[in-house]
């Protein structure tokens, strides 16, 4: 049974589960149309519905495989075994996912130049990618910048649009 | 027809064309990258060019990603894309074998009969279908859409509950904004970003791109086996296509008929095709340990699918995999209404994709054989220096679009949940398809109980409607009912790990 409470299955399930729930109790709001019968709320309420269903189903499903030990549902197929087959990196991940919170962030806030945040997003994301190495930095260094500019120049010049530092 | 042939004959038609199939072979071989990823990322740029040009790019690309996924799955044993599995379990062996350039070969000439046979399915079958398609009524399209729903959870590669939980979520996440009937704003929860609702290039480039990226940032330490690759048996010979010749009109067809069937994609058809070559093969025994059939019908087929899932799009506005889902995406952008009246609204436009389809195998075939060791050493690039850039475009690209950053987060939070839905055995396909789906969905049924006093007695009156929802419920009970066996089919074509 604890098994089931720490399977990525169960959570995202729950997730979804929620989710359905709250769009299901938000349209009970929705008004009534006085053009058609069903009006804005019922599509929302019958997805949500049949989503908080079906959400229920595999929740059920996976309790009852954990509790009598039937086996999980992988859902692997020959793509997914060559990926996990190989060792995996979490630490590259979360590395990653944090420096790329960081970058719209910055981004958003507008801290500096884009090609100055840009160039350090790809220096820092291969260093996570790739660890210490320096010549990987190196080449990540250069074609930051390079790439940056060349972005910088395409966007703000042909397509008019407006990234930080640009105006 | 003739008219659009020849204005794809333009420098920059023929230059957009070169371009799309290039980055799209290109995209294709990388492991990890998909062509659906490329054409999610270049939907930004196309809302600066013509409906026409548009969509040739995105075709082009289309076409070239598909064929691409070849290269990784013979000499590296990684698919380039689902779509490019079955063709694994013969090419890396035969590869290995001492016959990497037999193996290509193959399966390149493969791709090219099976775009053409589409192809020419694609041509003579658009129109007629279209002009059928004008004349159902708001139920009936409500039912198709359906039964569109249904097909596709029930070929979701793992189970169809959790396809059908992905295919309701996508809808779902389409409820928020304004309504498309009352014009009321609905479920935005009081947040100011959502009274335009999740944009569509958001939540693709988050699902798709994103998402991807996050998985193969995960996966960092795998490590290709890679076979040398060399020219020799490139160019198969008259008697090659002889011996091949009823396979690769079978797997063409059969790549054609499962690319119409709106919601399935290319690796079901290459599949399927995999199977039936199997099953009519005097030496069984060979596939999956280098069989030339096994090559030709898996390659042959995956881009039959192509031709075939256009087929759908452009009578009836409907997607016949996820990829031609991006594509309504890219028309939708262009302020163009995917559906049967597209033939008689924009028939310049229907016929330059047909066209595209047409030109672009040519350039694919072309490109293929002439720059086959260019594509080999670009698809050993390493991650960690692709990975980084393609992110880089997916925030740039998202917020180019309005110039909000409300996108760009829209864009990381559906990254996070399409990873996380992968990661639990939901697939992104059924999702992608609800998304596009429901909207149609809701628009026909709130149509059609307005044209009929909210009475919804017609939708279960009406033979065809009746007949395209007694066939989504069959396939939803047949699956449940079958799920075992279900999986004990695959594991039959994919092996024992695939059972569970």
């Amino acid at each position: 049974m604890r098994a089931f409470f720490i399977t990525i299955e169960t959570w995202v399930s729950a997730a979804l589960l929620l989710t359905g729930i709250t769009f299901l109790i938000r349209a009970q709001t929705l008004p009534v149309s006085s053009f058609d019968s069903l009006g804005p709320g019922g599509a929302p309420k019958t997805v949500a519905a049949v989503l908080v269903m079906l959400c229920a189903i595999v929740l059920a499903r996976a309790c009852y495989r954990s509790v009598t030990g039937a086996g999980e549902i992988s859902g692997e197929t020959p793509v997914n075994v060559a990926k996990t087959k190989a060792q995996p990196t979490p630490g590259s991940f979360v590395l990653f996912f944090l420096i790329l919170f960081a970058y719209i962030l910055a981004f958003q806030l507008e801290l500096a130049h884009f090609v100055v945040i840009t160039s350090v997003f790809v220096l820092a994301a291969t260093m996570a990618l790739r660890g210490l190495d320096r010549k990987a930095a190196l080449i990540a260094a250069v074609s930051g910048v390079v790439f940056s500019v060349f972005l910088f120049v395409i966007l703000t010049r042909f397509f008019v649009i407006r990234l930080p530092g640009a105006f | 027809m003739f008219d659009a042939l020849l204005g794809t004959l333009t420098l920059i038609q023929l230059s957009l064309i070169l371009i799309g199939v290039f980055s799209g072979i290109i995209v294709g071989a990388i492991p990890g990258l998909t062509g659906s990823m490329l054409i999610a990322l270049t939907l930004p740029i196309t809302f600066h060019m013509s409906p026409l040009h548009a969509t040739s790019l995105l075709i082009a690309m289309y076409v070239g990603s598909i064929t691409g996924g070849l290269i990784t799955a013979t000499l590296l044993r990684m698919p380039g894309a689902p779509a490019n599995v079955m063709t694994v379990l013969d090419g890396y062996p035969l590869a290995r074998a001492g016959y990497p350039g037999r193996a290509l070969g193959l399966g390149i000439t493969a791709s090219f009969f099976g775009s053409i046979v589409a192809w020419v399915a694609l041509a003579a079958l658009s129109q007629p279908l279209a002009e059928f398609a004008v004349k159902l009524t708001p139920f009936n399209y409500f039912a198709l859409v359906v039964m569109a729903m249904t097909l596709i959870a029930f070929v979701a590669d793992r189970d169809i509950v959790k396809g059908l939980v992905a295919g309701f979520f996508g809808m779902l996440v389409t409820f928020p904004g304004v309504d498309p009937s009352g014009g009321e704003v609905r479920l935005t929860f009081g947040v100011n970003g959502l009274i335009g609702g999740f944009q569509l290039l958001p939540v693709l480039l988050g699902v798709f791109s994103v998402s991807q990226i996050f998985e193969n940032t995960l996966n960092m330490g795998a490590k290709p086996e890679v076979v040398a690759f060399s020219n020799k048996g490139l160019f198969m010979s008259l008697s090659d296509l002889r011996a091949q010749a009823v396979n690769l009109l079978r797997s063409s067809v059969v790549g054609t008929v499962i690319g119409i069937l709106p919601g399935i994609g290319a690796s079901v058809g290459s599949a399927v095709s995999y199977l039936f070559a199997k099953l009519g093969s005097r030496t069984p025994e060979k596939f999956g340990t280098g069989s030339e059939e096994g090559i030709v019908a898996s390659e042959a087929a995956n881009n039959a699918t192509v031709g075939g899932a256009l087929i759908p799009l452009i009578a009836l506005g409907i997607p016949g995999s996820v990829t031609d889902a991006m594509l309504i995406g890219a028309l939708t952008i262009q302020s163009i209404q995917p559906g049967p009246l597209l033939f008689s609204t924009h028939p310049d436009l229907v016929w330059n994709v047909i066209a595209v389809d047409l030109v672009a195998t040519f350039v694919m075939f072309a490109l293929m054989l002439g720059l086959i060791r260019f594509y080999v050493r670009v698809a050993s690039i390493p991650k960690y220096v692709l990975l980084p850039v393609i992110t880089v475009f997916c925030v740039v690209g998202v917020y180019s679009l309005n110039n909000t950053m409300f996108d760009v987060w829209t864009m990381l939070g559906f990254g996070i949940v399409g990873f996380l839905m992968e990661r639990a055995g939901f697939s992104l396909g059924p999702f992608v398809i609800g998304y596009v789906l429901a909207k149609v969905a809701e628009v026909k049924l709130r149509q059609g109980l307005m044209y009929t006093d909210g009475d919804i007695t017609p939708l279960f009156i009406d033979p065809l409607s009746l007949v395209m929802l007694l066939i989504a419920l069959v396939l939803v009970v047949f699956s449940l009912g079958t799920e075992r066996k279900r999986r004990r089919a695959r594991a039959a074509v994919y092996g024992a790990d695939a059972e569970s």
